[in-house]
């Protein structure tokens, strides 16, 4: 059951809504975890919700075995000295280190096996095993719908309660609906549970503004998925799927539409969440914004995928950087090297770890951990060179906060960016690199060919508008303007004129129905 | 007091939803006679043309209606029906129809012939989600209701007459009758093993919903049920059988099995399919055709119209698709 269905649209939101609506304002909650559930099970297999069902059930455990250790040692520690308090205080932590593993072991462990075995037996096999004429066998596993976005969720959760960050739910309800609440489980957001554990659960009374404003959102969502998304997928799979009879501005073509399809899809399925999510008046964290206005890598990421961007941060680069290992690598570079090195290599070589997770997140292959290594050792380079950069920049006389410099840093990101996009859909590095080169190879600006690449000139023209329009939205976002409520100002003639405009748009120019493919969501199959 | 403004509030917002999708549905209606084609040919855009040729038919004399998917298309030939029984009849398959287009398919005869025997293939009938099921329900419901939901994508051939309101005009005839010819064979070696296979063998809720509402709108109109299954390795099993042949008991249709049952057709999948299993070739429509007449002739009250000469047409349509496909005659 796709975001974009009509089941979804019609009878699963309208009927979610209509109960939530009449249900009483303390049972709310079980309203949205019963159609959470329903929304698994008819989206996926009966016998997966097993899956979630047991993460949810270990982390909520979890959380409360690390909160009992907690208030444990705030119930003794005043009938301690100060060197009993301390043994005591170490003892506790290593049980409450020992929980927070055993957890990311029966999650973290679930996750890896059924999304990482066959990767790491064929890797295993090809370094060791072929070498004694053995091999693991590869096995035939399900992965679970979402489970690369609540895992994350899970664990964020029990480490925020071992990090003291906010002490354990003792409701399994809330904490089930925090891991299943429908709108994300596909495709996330991967939201924190104290961003939305409580305002999922709380209950809220109808809202004529939230409902408008969640439908127009979905709306806004639908353009950017099946008018614009759908359609390049089109384009994007006939070059990709043939790229061996393809070089020049096609293949350029080619990748620029992925990126374009890419960014629609993803940013067009969140906000179709975040609309559904509204509609109950429950908030949920953005996962773009405008990432195609970033002056550098590192501020894209900080704008593309952000809730996984942030929880890489907190979880896997803090982890990392305040880990007694790492403190010791920190004085080791403090003591041997200039005070520029020594600033430098313990971040880079956490970042390392970051990205390292992050091109595995998106895949089991070589292919994603090299889309990982791509953007960090482009960060690295920026990083250590920085100094390198400024000087030239001083020599040649630029200024920084020149409006063409913004420029040319805002084109050089979407450079890096495409290329990076290249890596992400080639279905091999090798393929990946064949593509790249066939962009300098037969290059001529004869638009003519665009006819040729598997879709008709009116949907390519009707991709670059739906894009421009995106753009456009864009920048009236980056001015601070809440569209949605301005167009609430308007006089209602005006106002539902645009609407309805807007709808049709939609329902006539969207590539959905006969001599369109279903485009199944990417970012969903990770 | 404040209960009052609080219900008060809600009707206004109820009165404006319900106004605005009424504007919608206004709109619906206005647009979706530019989108719709204007003649039944693929030209003109319209889908599966080879199904709607019913309409270029004169009215009411299509006497037994099929409707499935892509088995049905390849097993079943009119013109061979007509040439052996006189009965007069039209294939309305469409590549992965499943009932609800069925339902909507007959709704879409219906307003122009009247046939005495409506067949269903019921390949169409075995789907994997409910869920799925609910959405195409939905999504064939909307098409027939709003053909704009069909047709949206002819924005890209729209031209001066589609604005005009002069109408339809579908008068493309095809010749087939919907049968699509293929001759070449490619065997399934497997024979019917496939009938072993473990297939989820339930039809969900939604399937058998419009299955009930597909027989009683022909019964509305005056027309009798047969299911039938015909030979297809990628979908056949034992289970799947027995789930219909205890369905049709259960809705009081008749319902000939070509995958239990051969009778006597001298079916052979290593002659009479054309790509492994999934479709049948001529060789096996031949067969099932014949089959399928002499079961028409002995249990139904069906009209020989071959020495009526209003039906002269269709002499000639026999005649033209054999000298097409290079086919004695």
């Amino acid at each position: 059951m796709g975001y974009t269905t009509y089941v979804y649209l019609t009878l699963f939101l309208g009927i979610t809504f209509l109960l939530y609506t009449v249900f009483p304002k303390k049972y709310k909650w079980t309203v949205l975890l019963g159609a959470s559930y329903l929304y698994y099970v008819a989206a996926s297999r009966l016998w997966l919700i097993v899956f979630i069902l047991m993460t949810s059930i270990t982390v909520y455990i979890g959380a409360i075995w690390i909160d009992n250790i907690n208030e444990l040692f705030q119930c003794v520690k005043k009938v301690l000295d100060r060197e009993q308090k301390k043994a005591f205080k170490e003892k506790l932590l290593w049980q409450k280190k020992m929980v927070v593993g055993l957890m990311l072991l029966i999650n973290l462990g679930t996750l890896a096996f059924l999304k990482y075995y066959n990767f790491f037996a064929e890797v295993l096999n090809i370094a060791i095993f072929d070498h004694f004429y053995a091999s693991i066998p590869a096995l035939k596993l399900f992965l679970p719908l979402g489970i690369s976005f609540y895992t994350l969720q899970a664990i964020s959760y029990v480490i925020d309660v071992y990090r003291g960050k906010y002490k354990a739910d003792r409701c399994f309800g809330r904490v089930a609906l925090f891991l299943a609440f429908f709108p994300t489980i596909v495709e996330g957001p991967i939201a924190r549970y104290d961003q939305v554990a409580q305002q999922l659960y709380e209950g809220h009374s109808y809202n004529y503004v939230n409902l408008t404003q969640g439908a127009q959102l979905i709306l806004w969502g639908m353009f950017k998925k099946l008018v614009i998304a759908d359609r390049a997928n089109m384009l994007v799979n006939h070059v990709f799927d043939d790229y061996l009879n393809y070089s020049g501005l096609s293949v350029v073509i080619a990748i620029v539409f992925y990126t374009i399809q890419l960014y629609t899809e993803f940013s067009g399925c969140m906000d179709i969440v975040r609309g559904s999510a509204q509609i109950f008046s429950i908030n949920l964290p953005e996962n773009f914004k405008q990432p195609f206005f970033s002056k550098s890598i590192n501020e894209f990421w900080q704008r593309w995928h952000m809730t996984l961007g942030s929880w890489l941060r907190d979880y896997v680069f803090y982890s990392v950087s305040l880990s007694s290992f790492f403190k010791k690598f920190n004085r080791y570079a403090r003591e041997h090297f200039n005070e520029y090195f020594a600033k430098l290599l313990p971040a880079t070589t956490a970042l390392f770890f970051v990205w390292i997770c992050n091109g595995l997140w998106h895949g089991a292959s070589i292919k994603y951990v090299m889309y990982g290594m791509y953007y960090y050792i482009i960060m690295v380079i920026g990083m250590f060179m920085e100094p390198v950069f400024n000087k030239i920049m001083n020599s040649l006389h630029i200024k920084k906060e020149a409006k063409c410099f913004k420029l040319f840093q805002i084109l050089r990101t979407v450079l890096i960016v495409n290329i990076g996009m290249l890596i992400f859909r080639a279905d091999t590095l090798s393929s990946a690199w064949h593509m790249f080169f066939s962009c300098f190879h037969n290059f001529q600006f004869d638009w003519s060919i665009v006819g040729n690449l598997g879709i008709d000139i009116q949907d390519v023209y009707a991709i670059i508008l739906g894009t421009i329009v995106v753009f456009v939205v864009g920048i009236i976002k980056e001015k601070g303007i809440h569209i949605r409520e301005t167009v609430a100002n308007w006089n209602i003639v005006f106002r539902w004129t645009f609407y309805i405009i807007s709808l049709f748009i939609v329902i006539i120019f969207g590539a959905y129905g006969r001599g369109y493919d279903i485009a199944s969501l990417i970012y969903a199959q990770f | 007091m404040k209960k009052q403004m609080k219900v008060k509030g809600w009707i206004l917002d109820l009165s404006k939803i319900i106004v605005f999708l009424t504007i919608c549905v206004v709109i619906l209606r206005c647009l979706s006679p530019i989108f719709v084609p204007k003649n039944n040919n693929k030209d003109s855009g319209i889908k599966n043309e080879n199904a709607r040729g019913f309409y270029a038919e004169d009215p009411h004399t299509v006497d037994v209606l099929f409707v499935g998917n892509s088995d049905l298309y390849s097993a079943m030939n009119p013109l061979q029906l007509w040439k052996e029984h006189g009965y007069t009849s039209y294939v309305c398959a469409e590549p992965q129809q499943n009932v609800f287009g069925a339902y909507y398919m007959l709704k879409e005869v219906l307003t122009c012939q009247k046939p005495q025997l409506v067949v269903l293939e019921v390949d169409e009938l075995f789907s994997t989600k409910e869920a799925s099921d609910v959405d195409e329900a939905i999504n064939n419901a909307l098409k027939y209701t709003f053909p704009l939901f069909e047709y949206h994508s002819r924005w890209k051939d729209l031209k001066i007459e589609d604005f005009n309101d002069d109408g339809q005009f579908y008068n493309t005839r095809m010749k087939s009758k919907g049968y699509l010819y293929h001759s070449n064979v490619e065997p399934n070696n497997e024979g019917f093993t496939y009938m072993e296979k473990n297939r989820k063998k339930s039809i969900t809720y939604s399937n058998k919903t419009y299955l009930k509402k597909f027989i009683e709108l022909a019964h509305e109109n005056d027309a009798e049920v047969l299911l039938v299954w015909y030979p297809s390795s990628t979908t056949g099993s034992n289970g799947r059988s027995e789930t219909l042949e205890s369905l049709a008991k259960e809705l009081n249709v008749p319902y000939i099995d070509f995958n239990v049952n051969q009778y006597d057709t001298g079916f052979d999948w290593s002659t009479d399919t054309r790509d492994g299993g999934n479709h049948l070739n001529y060789s096996g429509a031949t067969k099932m055709t014949k089959f399928i007449g002499e079961y028409l002739k002995e249990n139904y009250q069906l009209i020989d119209h071959r020495e009526n000469p209003e039906y002269d047409q269709w002499n000639t349509d026999y005649e033209v698709f054999m000298k097409e496909n290079k086919l004695a005659y």
